[in-house]
């Protein structure tokens, strides 16, 4: 946990009359008011908190707190409430250096988590020979025998992708020398795991804990390789600092072990574009120990979303308003509605299927999930129907909301785990 | 692509992985079966782009290349020398690009002929001026005409042919008017041989697998003097 002095040391910084006034606006200073003071721990958890929604109403442009030419890029995540994409300036081009605990760095790396400069940057603070194969969601193949030529022997790779590559790999006769596997974030199945270790013999198998706003995601680093039936489990990285907050009342809660609520990240790299305080990353958390055997470190895992308006899916988001807008522009008395989405896991990674909960009494509910999966985007050119044809998403079904098995008041989407 | 070439370049394949390189497609097109991986010294730059980057002051950079022409890192490397952060578009997203532009001021944007027009489309259509400085990847094979659509007040365009991603053999003069018929010059270090109606290329550059005396599928002959002083390159199909 960072110290005190560091933290308030942070807030002072992003809060400086030359600073851009995202801070001193979102604390309400107003001319020559004071700033915050950060004394004791109570000071720190009264200090207002940072949300996506905070993030998107500003230009990226404004959020930047140094030389634009220090920016390193600019990255971007789906928008939600159909506001458009949210792009953060980015100043972190290291971020990898952990790997190397697990990793000798010998052969080529596969970048699927973009930007792949970065893992150019770690080759070369590990003095190895910066030999980088980028991989084109939209051109898998392709890419894949351009990694199986050059003899990928580590990788990096979203979770939704990783049995495809895995399985593409194998047939290209390149998946035996590969030796660190990498899956970004997302919950991560048994049948996975399992078939990512039968394809790669001589892999070990890790995963990581990111978010595309945060300068050096990712956030969380592997304690310990992948294991079936254990829960995957991350260390803070380095220059990162986390609150656990009541995802109702936002209290704080005390980081021991046992501890479960949504995550507040503190982000402070020295190179970093845009220094990001207590930031409500909508994840729940669990501090699993507080010291791990091997590193001597607290631990903690990630179980699921903070109740959202959103859930993320492999191509995009899941956004209630879209969902809303779906349905009363089909039929205008279509307003309630819960969207679940069920996971399953199967041998070639986690199906998702979306059921939607609408009170439509007169409706015939086959034609109108056909009609509401044609409409619904997931992205800015890509509908739920999209993911279907290319296998991503089971069919759509709608249900009647008296079925609904939520249980839980005001809440407009639910994901269910992993079954 | 001249046969020989494609076997010696698949007589390769298999060393590849212990060459201190980097690689690139044989081609451009995804689909395309034949397809291999072209070696590409880790010490290679993109020095065209970045004199270009350079002499247009681009403040934020925007790329629209396809990932899988392995072109982002040596493309970072020239931003990152000339101080313009960078984006990585898809070309597959054309909201994201355009919504990028408009959140950012993007000036900047590195994209290819296939790309090019229809994205600028997608702008006009939404009212989104084009961004000032438009740099042009094109394919030997394609036209190297510069689309009328994208010539715009304000708007520099430039092109260049590459004959693998990376590996360029001809540019776009800066210093002719290019109008619609850009006038094209080889590349430093490019050698054209034409021999009867066919043309032969040959790279002095430190390839891990040379490029010399390569049969390209058009003649490219010289066509008088630019007001820079270079020969102009025809292309002849």
């Amino acid at each position: 946990m960072t110290n005190l002095p560091t933290l308030a040391h942070i807030v002072t910084a992003a809060t400086m009359p030359h600073a851009p006034s995202f801070y001193r606006d979102r604390y309400g200073m107003r001319g020559e008011s004071a700033l915050p003071s950060i004394r004791t721990w109570e000071e720190w958890h009264a200090l207002p908190r940072i949300s996506r929604e905070d993030l998107e109403a500003r230009s990226p442009l404004e959020r930047i707190f140094c030389p634009l030419s220090s920016v390193d890029f600019f990255s971007a995540s789906s928008g939600t409430g159909g506001k458009p994409p949210l792009f953060s300036p980015r100043g972190v081009v290291a971020g990898y250096e952990y790997r190397a605990e697990w990793y000798a760095m010998k052969g080529p790396f596969l970048s699927g988590i973009h930007p792949p400069h970065r893992v150019q940057f770690m080759l070369q603070q590990r003095e190895r020979p910066a030999r980088v194969v980028t991989l084109d969601p939209n051109n898998l193949h392709a890419s894949l025998r351009l990694a199986a030529a050059a003899g990928v022997d580590g990788m990096y790779v979203p979770v939704f992708l990783a049995a495809q590559i895995a399985e593409y790999l194998q047939a290209l006769g390149a998946s035996k020398r590969v030796q660190y596997v990498e899956l970004a974030s997302e919950q991560i199945s048994n049948s996975l795991i399992r078939r990512l270790q039968e394809i790669f013999p001589a892999a070990a198998i890790y995963a990581s804990w990111g978010m595309t706003e945060v300068d050096a995601s990712p956030m969380g680093i592997p304690c310990r390789p992948l294991a079936v039936n254990e829960k995957t489990v991350y260390h803070l990285k380095e220059n990162i600092h986390m609150d656990i907050v009541n995802p109702e009342t936002l209290a704080p809660l005390p980081l021991k072990a046992g501890s479960e609520g949504e995550l507040l990240l503190t982000s402070y790299p020295e190179s970093a574009a845009f220094p990001l305080i207590r930031y409500r990353t909508g994840d729940i958390g669990r501090i699993v120990e507080t010291s791990c055997k091997r590193h001597s470190q607290p631990t903690f895992t990630i179980v699921g979303r903070a109740e959202s308006d959103f859930i993320k899916v492999p191509g995009g988001v899941l956004r209630a308003d879209e969902v809303e807008r779906v349905l009363t522009e089909l039929n205008p008395a279509l307003e309630r509605f819960e969207l679940h989405l069920h996971q399953t896991d199967t041998p070639s990674g986690v199906h998702y299927r979306a059921v939607l909960h609408v009170d439509a009494p007169d409706t015939e509910l086959p034609a109108l999930a056909r009609s509401v999966a044609l409409s619904l985007r997931i992205g800015p050119s890509f509908t739920y129907a999209d993911g279907e044809r290319e296998g991503r998403f089971e069919p759509l079904q709608c249900v009647p909301l008296a079925s609904s098995a939520s249980n839980q008041k005001n809440r407009r989407m639910i994901t269910h785990p992993i079954a | 692509m001249q046969t020989t070439f494609l076997k010696r370049l698949k007589s390769v394949q298999g060393a590849i992985p212990s060459m201190r390189c980097n690689v690139v497609p044989s081609s451009f097109d995804p689909t395309d079966e034949a397809m291999l991986a072209f070696p590409l010294p880790i010490s290679w730059q993109w020095s065209s782009c970045e004199r270009f980057l350079r002499e247009r002051a681009a403040r934020i950079v925007m790329t629209r290349l396809p990932l899988f022409w392995q072109l982002e890192v040596l493309l970072h490397d020239v931003c990152k020398a000339v101080g313009a952060p960078l984006f990585i578009g898809s070309p597959q997203n054309m909201p994201v690009g355009a919504a990028a532009i408009a959140a950012m001021g993007i000036d900047t944007i590195i994209t290819s002929g296939e790309d090019c027009g229809a994205f600028a489309t997608h702008l006009s259509d939404r009212a989104i001026p084009l961004p000032k400085n438009l740099f042009i990847v094109r394919t030997p094979e394609e036209s190297w005409g510069t689309p009328p659509t994208l010539s715009r007040a304000g708007v520099r365009i430039h092109q260049e042919v590459h004959l693998f991603p990376g590996v360029v053999i001809a540019e776009q003069c800066a210093h002719a008017d290019a109008g619609v018929q850009a006038c094209f010059h080889l590349s430093d270090g490019v050698r054209i041989d034409t021999r009867g109606s066919d043309s032969y290329l040959t790279i002095d550059k430190e390839l891990p697998l040379p490029i010399t005396d390569l049969e390209i599928p058009f003649s490219l002959r010289a066509g008088g003097t630019c007001a820079c002083g270079k020969q102009i390159l025809e292309k002849i199909l």
